[in-house]
């Protein structure tokens, strides 16, 4: 079957029988903003503001659950599939409460219009989380209501039936859900469903779970976005600024426009669109427009750099607790340490480049992307090209990696524009060296980080830190006045240590390239800075340093501190952290807690002529319940390679006003011979459900980096490390 | 120009410009969608496919170069899904991918590494892999390459 049959079954209603099937379930899937109060403001905003047509507190009918008429269960996640796992772990979670094995369950993208699609997108290490509630209320209430529906067909009393793997059963007989659905004239379904299940209940909840998409992914099956084909389809090659800020100055495209195959050549405000039939012709089009720009500025990285600074931007307090400054003011007293790190800026690198399928016909546009936002998109195309927001449909496909990169498709506006002004569908696809250029990049940052010691003691500890917007770029402007400080860069910013006197501090500063969520956000330069510093600590005041954690999590009020020192523990023994060190060889140690999850790590490298080898990853993580333990690992996994990753190689830099790195030759990112031994621990506790994309991610590089130190004698205090100690 | 060779044993023209990489004919023109557009340039191995049985990268291969040859695809690897080529039996069992764009051309590395070195090390997996996963698989991709020579040799001595 060829992408372009699939689409039509993809866009095509589904035939699915009767209406029926569906239902609610629950509360409205956030992502995490700062403290409560400014929580409540933002997501009063948010949904009073952008409410989609469909919330995902509205009961509609066919709208998360459908049974096919081959008895198939269709899952609608309003989550994003972008290799995290959520889709498994929302099959998981509606088998529990169907009764039914996760292998019956497939789970779907659903369309703006036509499904759950989450307001807020899929992000913040809360899809799994998120859907855990909802799912399971929803596959409940279809549940009661099909085993009341077959038990009036028996005309017996629903407490003799029960579902099970795709049947009601009672006694000696028993009826597919389809062929229930069928012989039944209405499905009733009750608007409050049964009590769920509970852990201690659970049957495929907390069980090792392959992906509902691994036969596709083995199997090379066409499901990302820039895979799908519409009929009479055209590819579409922009031209972009290599230069920061740069603005379209004056193009000339006769030679391009001359090319065989070429059908147009789009003027925009500040790119050009090559149209052509192929996608070959329309890029080799593209290299022969010859387009001058506007340059107000070249930028320089020593621009960059001496614009993020402590001190510079705007200031704002995000911790104060005790009496800091006065603790450091008694200079008569105790000795100050004072260190500063940095992290570099960095691009997603994502493997699938951003592309988009656009379809404009008789006023109606339909969008086949990759997406972490199918409703900001369609938002977005609404008032970019002054149409109804319900007379655009976005069809998220599986993403090829998101990393927080997916929030914006720039293609998508370029493709819907294009495809409006042409009347014809278009493929638009980024080429990597614009994928790295023209985009958005995770800021960099400056640390400086204060601790005052007094009789061997922590008694106050300071954090400034200086970093660009990660979260206000995407958001309406009103959000910087209510929240301030950027609840994204300055993620993890603050002390949990029980330290009596803390203080962070944020200054917000401004670069000149458009920066934004990275996987982890802030956590990944706030952790590695924080934990590096009490590597540091630890070693003026002559203790262990895990022994030195465990000492400052005893705060009996937060039960993070207790969860993550049973983490903790776990790692240091399994680590066999005081084990013999050898010269050449060092381990590191660094934890976190991010939100409800407690994570830490021991890493043990070695410096072979000068390169970096990280020969073990030990992590520990408690997660709280965990829906699907194998998919817990794989983003263990994954965020101890992209940890290290940054650490050690990424590092995105400005050279005469342009980014400097056009593609992975520039940009290197680890590889399989980067590949560390892996030890993952995990420890689920409790009834709630806490994010695991992003928080393993927050003791990887300090990890190393006291690894290092260790190893070495050499302190690093700015990433990436650069793989050349020599 | 018209060009003439063979994708995963069935006869195929395709006309097109002779130096439109073979990624883009695969693609767009056969319809073949397993192998990705990653880099543009032989870098990541996101494109990775075999011509007469050579690992190669097809987003730099013109298609000019494919006349008369025989090009194997991810979807050619095996004939059906319960019939899996050993590569993609081990990335079942190891639960490899994530996000899943970088596999085809792991696989197809693989599948390659494994008829070169009949029991590769570590090491050997290492040296002679080079392609670009960003979800970081990689752990799961070094077992599944073990794994999958494990079943190749099973398959082989079992005939």
């Amino acid at each position: 079957m060829s992408s372009s049959e699939k689409d039509i079954k993809l866009t095509s209603r589904r035939n699915f029988l009767q209406t029926g099937l569906v239902l609610l379930g629950g509360s409205a899937v956030l992502l995490e903003f700062g403290c409560a109060p400014t929580q409540r403001k933002v997501f009063d905003f948010v949904d009073s503001n952008e409410a989609p047509n469909m919330g995902l507190n509205k009961f509609d009918a066919n709208f998360w659950i459908r049974i096919l008429d081959d008895n198939k269960i269709e899952l609608a996640s309003p989550k994003v599939e972008m290799g995290q796992g959520v889709f498994t772990g929302a099959a998981l979670c509606a088998a529990e409460e169907l009764n039914t094995h996760p292998r019956y369950i497939s789970v779907i993208h659903p369309t703006t219009q036509n499904g759950p699609v989450d307001p807020f997108g899929t992000g913040g290490s809360s899809s799994t989380a998120g859907l855990f509630e909802p799912v399971r209320k929803a596959a409940a209430i279809t549940r009661v209501a099909l085993e009341e529906a077959a038990a009036k067909i028996w005309k017996t009393s629903a407490s003799n039936v029960e579902a099970k793997d795709g049947k009601v059963v009672y006694a000696d007989k028993s009826l597919s859900f389809a062929e229930i659905i069928k012989q039944s004239k209405s499905i009733k379904f009750r608007k409050k469903g049964p009590a769920l299940k509970t852990r201690k209940d659970f049957q495929y909840i907390g069980t090792d779970q392959p992906r509902t998409d691994l036969l596709q992914k083995v199997m090379g099956a066409s499901i990302f976005g820039i895979d799908y084909e519409l009929p009479n389809m055209v590819y579409g090659t922009t031209v972009e600024s290599p230069y920061l800020g740069g603005k379209l100055k004056s193009f000339d495209a006769d030679e391009a426009l001359a090319m065989k195959g070429v059908l147009e050549v789009q003027e925009e405000d500040d790119y050009l669109l090559v149209v052509a039939e192929k996608r070959y012709v329309a890029e080799m089009a593209a290299r022969k427009v010859k387009a001058e720009w506007t340059v107000n500025k070249k930028w320089t990285q020593e621009d960059i750099d001496a614009a993020v600074q402590v001190g510079k931007g705007k200031f704002e307090s995000i911790q104060k607790d005790g009496n800091a400054a006065a603790v450091f003011r008694n200079k008569d007293q105790g000795k100050t340490l004072e260190f500063e790190y940095r992290t570099a800026a960095a691009a997603h690198a994502f493997m699938e480049p951003k592309g988009t399928i656009a379809r404009y016909a008789d006023g109606k546009m339909y969008i086949i992307t990759g997406t972490q936002q199918p409703n900001r998109d369609r938002v977005e195309i609404a008032k970019k090209l002054s149409m109804k927001k319900d007379d655009v449909d976005v069809q998220c496909a599986f993403l090829g990696g998101g990393f927080g990169g997916r929030f914006y498709i720039n293609k998508v506006i370029q493709a819907a524009r294009a495809s409006k002004k042409l009347g014809r569908p278009i493929h638009v696809l980024s080429t990597r060296e614009q994928d790295f250029i023209n985009n958005y990049y995770r800021p960099s940052s400056h640390h400086v980080m204060k601790a005052k010691i007094e009789n061997n003691q922590i008694v106050a500890v300071q954090h400034d830190m200086a970093t660009d917007d990660m979260i206000f770029d995407f958001m309406p402007a009103i959000m910087q006045k209510l929240m301030g400080a950027d609840p994204s860069s300055c993620h993890g910013a603050a002390f949990n240590y029980s330290i009596d006197s803390r203080v962070t501090n944020s200054w917000r500063v401004d670069t000149p390239y458009v920066t934004g969520i990275w996987r982890g956000v802030g956590i990944v330069a706030t952790s590695f800075a924080k934990e590096v510093f009490f590597d540091e600590i630890a070693e003026e005041l002559g203790q262990d340093p895990i022994e030195m954690r465990l000492a400052h999590l005893k705060d009996e009020k937060d039960a993070r501190h207790g969860r993550l020192r049973t983490v903790v523990e776990k790692v240091r023994d399994a680590s066999n952290w005081k084990g013999k060190s050898v010269a050449g060889f060092g381990k590191g140690f660094a934890c976190a807690m991010d939100r409800e999850t407690v994570v830490a790590g021991v890493a043990e490298v070695t410096v072979d002529n000068g390169k970096i080898k990280v020969t073990k990853f030990t992590l520990g993580i408690d997660a709280g319940l965990i829906v699907n333990p194998e998919g817990v690992r794989q983003q263990c996994e994954g965020c101890i390679m992209m940890g290290l990753s940054s650490a050690i190689y990424e590092e995105l830099l400005v050279k005469d006003g342009k980014v400097n790195h056009s593609n992975y030759h520039q940009y290197p990112v680890a590889m399989l011979s980067d590949s560390p031994e892996i030890e993952i621990l995990l420890l689920g506790t409790g009834e709630h459900v806490y994010g695991v994309g992003e928080p393993p991610i927050a003791p990887v590089a300090p990890a190393i980096a006291n690894a290092l130190y260790s190893a070495t004698g050499k302190r690093f205090r700015n990433t990436p490390f650069r793989n050349d100690l020599s | 120009m018209k060009i003439n060779f063979k994708i995963n044993g069935k006869a195929v023209s395709v006309d097109v410009d002779a130096d439109t990489p073979l990624l883009w004919v695969v693609r767009d023109e056969l319809k073949l969608k397993a192998t990705k557009y990653g880099c543009g340039r032989a870098m990541c191995g996101a494109c990775s496919l075999h011509v007469d049985g050579e690992l190669t990268r097809s987003c730099s291969f013109p298609v000019k170069f494919a006349e008369g040859k025989e090009v194997t695809t991810l979807e050619g690897l095996s004939p059906n899904e319960e019939e899996l080529h050993p590569v993609q039996q081990a990335w079942m069992e190891e639960n490899v991918p994530q996000c899943g764009y970088c596999q085809p051309g792991f696989m197809m590395a693989a599948a390659k590494l494994i008829k070169e070195i009949d029991n590769p090390s570590t090491e050997d997996i290492k040296a002679n892999i080079s392609n670009i996963c960003r979800c970081g698989t990689h752990p799961r991709i070094i077992k599944a390459i073990k794994r999958a020579a494990q079943i190749q040799q099973s398959k082989t001595s079992s005939l």
